[in-house]
């Protein structure tokens, strides 16, 4: 008598609303290493189960394989990790993942995988898969909360599915062939018996298992359910086959290209769009090129790609998952100029980096800045330049990938050049090239590029190599000689915001007025939008937005085709005074009434220079009492208007005549109506007369400005203190409204009578 | 080049880098590196910036209010300008009916405020209502603070500092540089070290040390004995002029500048600072070990007849 198929039994029962103590007759815990099963069905040679309660079946350290049990906590521990908080989680088994699972090679894991799947077929009956169906089936009645025993299975499944590009010889679209080669089934097994029965409800019941049971803690199915007819019973192990592991680790690298920021949220379209034009330059998978072109795969993809935005910290990681990062080739401009390395420092880099440099010398990098490690004082020699140099430590490798041509920029966190991938656009730069590519390199500079020049290299250099600096390619050459991409500025994939006057406020933060430029890759094919009102690209594709007018706004945003990108602007921080934090002045040490110069300090917000020290900030000057020069004393300011002033002092003598003049001419050329005019005045004026030479009130007129009795003789010069007299001789008097006035000059005629 | 933008976004931002500077000044238009450098110059010069070129890094300073001398009554706004800063200013001065407020455009320099009042404690009072400092004359006070250019030199035994590059050498009777292939001589030598020039000063054979270039040239001009610096007294007061190609170094050209509040015009060859005193251009002149020269007197009698104490302008030094 043939097995029955032990799903047809509960098939029509929903998964959820099973009972979860059901009696069964196999049913498995969660030990890996010793997994105990109870009751159920005998395994055969290749080992798995055991057919009495409490005896363990072989495991892997008696047989050297892993049994079924082992590979289902193995696979669910990897990709189903708890922790995962709802991140969409693929089961994207291939080799390397079998490898890293397993701990073998990549070869061997996966054939113990299958090994292990193998000894569970019932060949020769109507149902390959019979006992993953009684696993599945048991799995269920007792409440689903265990890890899927089948998961093998559909390791295995997609296993297949991922090796579906990597056979020569055979269609790259014929997965049967791989999963039979796995199952190492004849060919004559077409269909393989069971297998459109069986796996549709094995792959339902480990969505169950994810978004119900864990409700998304172990992450989220991505399982399709809804394959084309043509795919129908494979289309679910074709869509776990689409972005492998590997190809996860390297979206790092896919979001540092768009060179996107941890935090950074991206219309997942956009995402996709710009995926699809990054995936065929890149390492990927064959099923993640794929997929990447594959309408179908669209809306995982956008899943993912928006998941793994969410949960990027920044790093960029290879295959494996180690992080990797750049380095960069620097060049000190302080004297003497030297060539070195400096290791990129991603988010979540540590503090401190081993690594072994080439020829075995163990150095630690201390973290600089956020962006840069300190730099390592290693020059590469002129080999590593152009074949490239990869130095590594046990969590973290440092690559600088070979070149005849080394694009170098001022780096403000260094203080000097350094290497980067690609020209900035509006910036000039440098170029640190191989000599055997002199004659490309001057071709292309003589034909795209202005203002540069080759400079002497000194010492610094390798042999080999020469330097030119001031390079802006102003248009890019229809024949760029191969190895020059660099040189050429690409504003970006994304829509680029390029220039402007960003603020610190995080983000892209701009000044209102000072609002970048968009860069739209297109213009003739893509429409443009700036918060929703048509904008029209020049020739360059360029959009000035500071043009448009914006007001400051928290969220501006640009459309151009699918791809959205967002800013925002400030009319003003709000600060009167620039951020205290970065105060600059001019030191100066004070000795005696002379000064010297001291250097710069960078004072902290509210510090005062210590004792015998100036500070110039700007036009203020700062220090103690005694090291700053007294201020002048304030001069005389008179009203334009009378033609001529006479100012007179308490004691006979002091008199001033000041003349009236025209305006400078400094003044009228700026526009400045000149209402005042000033004099320095040697004493304290008591009284200003002032000769109006036409009006009402033409001639002399007095004025009190302080009220001081007439003192004792300043001089005993007898043309002063005639002059002096006279003063009082005009023919004018106070205001008699003034009863203090004109008393005081009454005063001050008897003492000019005096005289 | 849009100068009020480019002085209101460094006061906004507060200070960073030369190259994110050197970025601004670009996308503002500031076309090729020397365009930068001077655009980022130029406001040090006016007291809007604070440039540590060695440590490539800047700040803008405070603002603040300062008198001008012989100056009509006018003050200027000084120091870094953030856009709240120029709204508190223009209230202020709206509400007072004993301060008046004026923009001058300009076309190389940001716009010029000018506050124009009878009494300064008037302005004082502006300043400390709105929160910013009061100088009353810093034109004066920075023009008695100017250090003696100097440069402390060494002895460089293993040869001059220019191995390998190439080398200029500044002619100071023709104030111009000429092709050096050698240090050996004293002068001013500069070094394009890469992406940037290194100005070295050498006194004597063997000797060098690191300079400023516009300290390096007063230095060279000083050794050769030429003196360049002129000044053209008006009625009230006078105009500095300085030779387009050796321009004051920061502290000088600012301490001219706060004399007028106006960018130096350029006319013949030379740039000309206007409205500043005999005395602030002699401290000047003298902390650049210059004599300064009268160009001519328009008005020997002076701002005023003075029945006593000091004169006006000297007849001659």
């Amino acid at each position: 008598m043939r097995p029955t198929n032990p799903l047809a039994a509960s098939r029509h029962a929903p998964v959820s609303r099973l009972p979860s103590q059901v009696s069964t007759s196999c049913r498995l815990t969660k030990t890996r290493s010793s997994p105990v099963w109870y009751g159920g069905h005998a395994g055969n040679d290749e080992g798995g189960l055991a057919l009495t309660p409490g005896i363990a079946p072989g495991t892997g350290e008696a047989t050297g394989h892993w049994t079924c049990v082992e590979w289902a906590h193995g696979i669910a521990d990897y990709f189903f990790a708890p922790g995962m908080g709802g991140l969409p989680a693929p089961l994207s088994l291939d080799d390397d993942a079998a490898a890293a699972i397993r701990g073998l090679e990549a070869g061997a894991a996966a054939e113990d995988l299958a090994r292990a799947v193998r000894s569970q077929l019932r060949p020769g009956t109507d149902n390959l898969f019979w006992r993953f169906c009684s696993l599945w089936s048991d799995w269920r009645l007792a409440g689903c909360s265990d890890v899927p025993p089948y998961l093998p299975l559909l390791g295995v499944a997609v296993l297949a599915a991922s090796r579906m590009e990597a056979s020569a010889g055979v269609s790259p679209t014929n997965y049967y062939r791989r999963l039979r080669e796995l199952l190492r089934l004849p060919a004559v097994h077409h269909p393989i018996p069971g297998y459109d029965q069986t796996m549709p409800d094995l792959w339902q019941g480990l969505a169950h298992w994810l978004d119900s049971v864990h409700g998304g803690a172990r992450g989220r199915s991505s399982i399709d359910f809804a394959p084309d007819a043509h795919v129908r019973y494979i289309g679910s192990a074709l869509s776990q086959a689409e972005l492998r592991r590997s190809d996860r680790q390297r979206l790092g690298a896919f979001f540092r290209y768009l060179r996107l920021a941890p935090g950074d949220a991206v219309d997942p379209e956009e995402l996709l769009s710009y995926f699809r034009a990054w995936a065929p330059t890149t390492p990927l998978s064959p099923g993640a090129r794929r997929a990447a072109q594959d309408l179908r795969s669209a809306e995982r993809l956008r899943q993912i790609l928006a998941a793994d935005l969410a949960g990027w910290d920044g790093r960029e990681r290879d295959s494996t998952g180690r992080t990797v990062a750049a380095l960069a080739v620097t060049l000190s401009l302080r004297y003497p100029p030297t060539l070195r390395l400096a290791a990129e420092r991603t988010a979540g880099s540590p503090e401190v980096a081993a690594v072994v440099l080439p020829g075995g010398r163990a150095v630690r990098l201390a973290a600089l800045t956020d962006r840069w490690f300190e730099p390592i004082a290693y020059p590469p020699s002129d080999k590593e330049l152009r074949e490239g140099l990869r130095i590594g430590g046990d969590a973290i490798s440092f690559t600088l990938p070979g070149s005849d041509c080394f694009v170098l920029c001022e780096d403000d966190e260094l203080g000097c050049l350094a290497s980067v991938r690609t020209a900035p656009a509006m910036r000039p730069c440098a170029a640190l090239i191989h000599d055997s590519r002199r004659s490309d390199a001057m071709k292309l500079l003589q034909g795209a590029a202005t203002g540069w020049r080759e400079r002497s290299s000194g010492a610094a250099l390798p042999t080999g190599w020469f330097l030119i600096t001031g390079i802006e390619i102003g248009a890019v050459p229809d024949d760029l000689p191969p190895g020059f991409e660099a040189l050429i500025p690409k504003p970006g994939t994304r829509i680029s915001l390029v220039g402007g006057l960003r603020l610190p406020r995080g983000g892209d933060c701009y000044l209102t007025g000072g609002e970048p430029d968009v860069f739209v890759p297109d213009p003739e094919a893509l429409a443009c939008q700036v918060d929703g009102q048509p904008a029209e690209p020049d020739a360059s594709g360029r959009i000035p937005l500071s043009r448009l007018g914006l007001a400051e706004a928290p969220q501006h945003t640009v459309t151009v085709g699918p791809a959205t990108r967002t800013f925002r602007s400030l009319h003003s921080t709000g600060l009167l005074c620039p951020q205290p934090s970065t105060r600059l002045a001019v030191r100066l040490a004070a000795n005696g009434s002379r000064y010297t110069a001291g250097g710069w300090a960078g004072p902290a917000h509210g510090a005062t220079p210590p004792a015998g020290e100036v500070w110039v900030e700007g036009m203020l000057a700062s220090g103690s009492p005694d090291t700053l020069p007294a201020p002048p004393r304030a001069p005389l300011r008179l009203r334009s208007g009378p033609a001529e002033y006479l100012v007179v002092g308490a004691s006979p003598g002091d008199l001033l005549r000041v003349p009236v003049l025209r305006p400078p001419a400094w003044a009228t050329r700026a526009g400045l109506v000149w209402n005042f005019d000033e004099a320095e005045c040697p004493f304290e004026p008591v009284w200003i007369l002032a000769r109006w030479a036409t009006g009402p009130h033409s001639g002399w007129q007095v004025h009190l400005a302080v009220a001081r009795q007439p003192g004792e003789l300043a001089t005993g010069d007898r043309a002063l203190l005639a002059a002096w007299r006279g003063a009082f001789t005009l023919g004018c008097y106070p205001d008699e409204a003034d009863p203090q006035a004109v008393e005081l000059w009454d005063a001050y005629l008897d003492a000019a009578d005096t005289i | 080049m849009n100068w009020n933008l480019l002085l209101e976004w460094v006061s906004e931002f507060g200070g960073g880098s030369w190259p994110r500077l050197r970025d601004a000044c670009a996308w503002l238009g500031a076309r090729g590196t020397s365009d930068r450098w001077w655009s980022a110059h130029q406001l040090s010069c006016f007291g809007h910036l604070e440039i540590d070129w060695d440590a490539q890094r800047w700040a803008a300073p405070p603002p603040a209010l300062t008198m001008l001398p012989r100056g009509g009554g006018f003050a200027i706004a000084a120091g870094g300008r953030t856009r709240s800063f120029r709204v508190a200013l223009e209230e202020a001065a709206a509400d007072r009916d004993t301060l008046w407020l004026t923009v001058v455009g300009q076309h190389e320099a940001p716009d010029a405020l000018f506050i124009q009042c009878e009494d300064e404690r008037e302005v004082a009072r502006l300043a400390a209502d709105i929160g910013v400092a009061f100088d009353e004359l810093a034109a004066d006070r920075i023009g008695h603070l100017l250090p003696e250019t100097d440069a402390p030199v060494r002895a460089y035994p293993d040869g001059p500092p220019n191995r390998g590059f190439e080398t200029v050498r500044f002619d100071a009777d023709a104030m111009a540089w000429t092709s050096a292939a050698r240090m050996d001589a004293p002068g001013l030598y500069r070094v394009e070290v890469y992406w940037r020039h290194e100005t070295w000063w050498s006194p004597a054979p063997g000797r060098f040390g690191p300079v400023p270039q516009a300290e390096g040239m007063y230095l060279e001009l000083a050794r050769r004995g030429r003196n360049v610096l002129h000044w053209e007294a008006d009625a009230r007061s006078g105009t500095f002029i300085v030779p387009q190609a050796v321009p004051l170094p920061v502290l000088q050209a600012r301490a001219a500048f706060l004399c007028s509040g106006l960018a130096p015009s350029l006319s013949g060859g030379a740039l000309h600072y206007v409205n500043v005193p005999y005395a602030i251009a002699g401290r000047i002149s003298r902390s650049l070990r210059q004599e300064l020269e009268i160009a001519r007197t328009a008005d020997p009698a002076g701002p005023a007849v003075r029945a006593r104490g000091q004169g006006g302008a000297p007849a001659s030094r």
